[in-house]
């Protein structure tokens, strides 16, 4: 299946609706049905404040970057970004094109990499 | 804005300049302006010398993978890689096509999906505004 792997970024710290923001999106994009997510704590990072953070824990002064990634369609990928832009969360987000798939052990063959455009 | 996603792959206990490869990468890429870059330690991990390290709990010390990662424009993207070449460190890197861009609670609009222009096509073109 054709479509995106979609890359948010977010700091540990910051919360929407006494959820924490990384945490809000997963269970909301859930909800809206999107077939997958998970989000991954960066050892260290910076962004648009490049301001270098680190990732200790938050009773010490840390304040990851949290990065929560979606293999999704495209419309899927509208239906995240119109998530967010409604609930009016300022976000960074990366989309990279991609492919995507299970492998089926009941199928005969295995996925054929196609040159896709 | 078209842009790319550019991944290093680094040993966590390799040293460049008294420092980890992974933090000096950081720094130096956060120092020349470029908009935002993380570092993710691997939970496992093989690659050129086919050695599999994995972490357990009592594990030995620098020996897992760390993934070094930047969303940039082209521009950005060739500084980093003539960083790199420039201070003479030998690491592998991944170079992806991307789009990236602020979800703007300001903006009237969402952002909207639509394909993603090579970015070949895209050197010298004023990156459009997101």
């Amino acid at each position: 299946m054709q479509g995106s792997f979609l890359r948010f970024y977010v700091h540990e710290g910051r919360r929407h609706r006494h959820y924490a923001v990384w945490e809000w999106l997963l269970i909301h994009a859930n909800k809206l049905d999107i077939r997958g997510g998970s989000a991954f704590r960066a050892m260290q990072g910076f962004g648009r404040h490049h301001q270098l953070t680190e990732a200790k824990p938050l009773e010490f002064g840390g304040s990851a970057v949290i990065e929560i990634e979606f293999i999704v369609t495209n419309d899927e990928a509208q239906k995240l970004f119109n998530l967010i832009h409604g609930e009016r969360i300022s976000l960074f987000y990366a989309q990279i094109p991609a492919r995507f798939g299970v492998i089926d052990v009941h199928e005969f063959d295995p996925p054929v990499i196609t040159s896709d455009g | 804005m078209n842009g790319s996603f550019l991944r290093f792959y680094v040993h966590e206990g390799h040293r460049h300049h008294h420092q980890p490869l992974w933090e000096w990468l950081l720094q130096r890429a956060n120092e020349i302006g470029i908009r935002g870059g993380s570092a993710f330690k691997a939970m496992a991990g093989f690659g050129r010398h086919h050695a599999l390290s994995e972490a357990k709990f009592f594990e030995l010390a620098g020996s897992l993978a760390v993934e070094v990662e930047f969303i940039v424009t082209n521009q950005e993207a060739q500084q980093l890689l003539s960083l790199v070449h420039r201070e003479k460190i030998p690491i592998f890197y991944s170079h992806i096509p991307a789009r990236f861009g602020v979800i703007d609670p300001k903006a009237a609009e969402p952002p909207s999906v639509t394909p993603i222009v090579e970015p070949q096509t895209n050197v010298g073109r004023k990156p459009a505004s997101t």
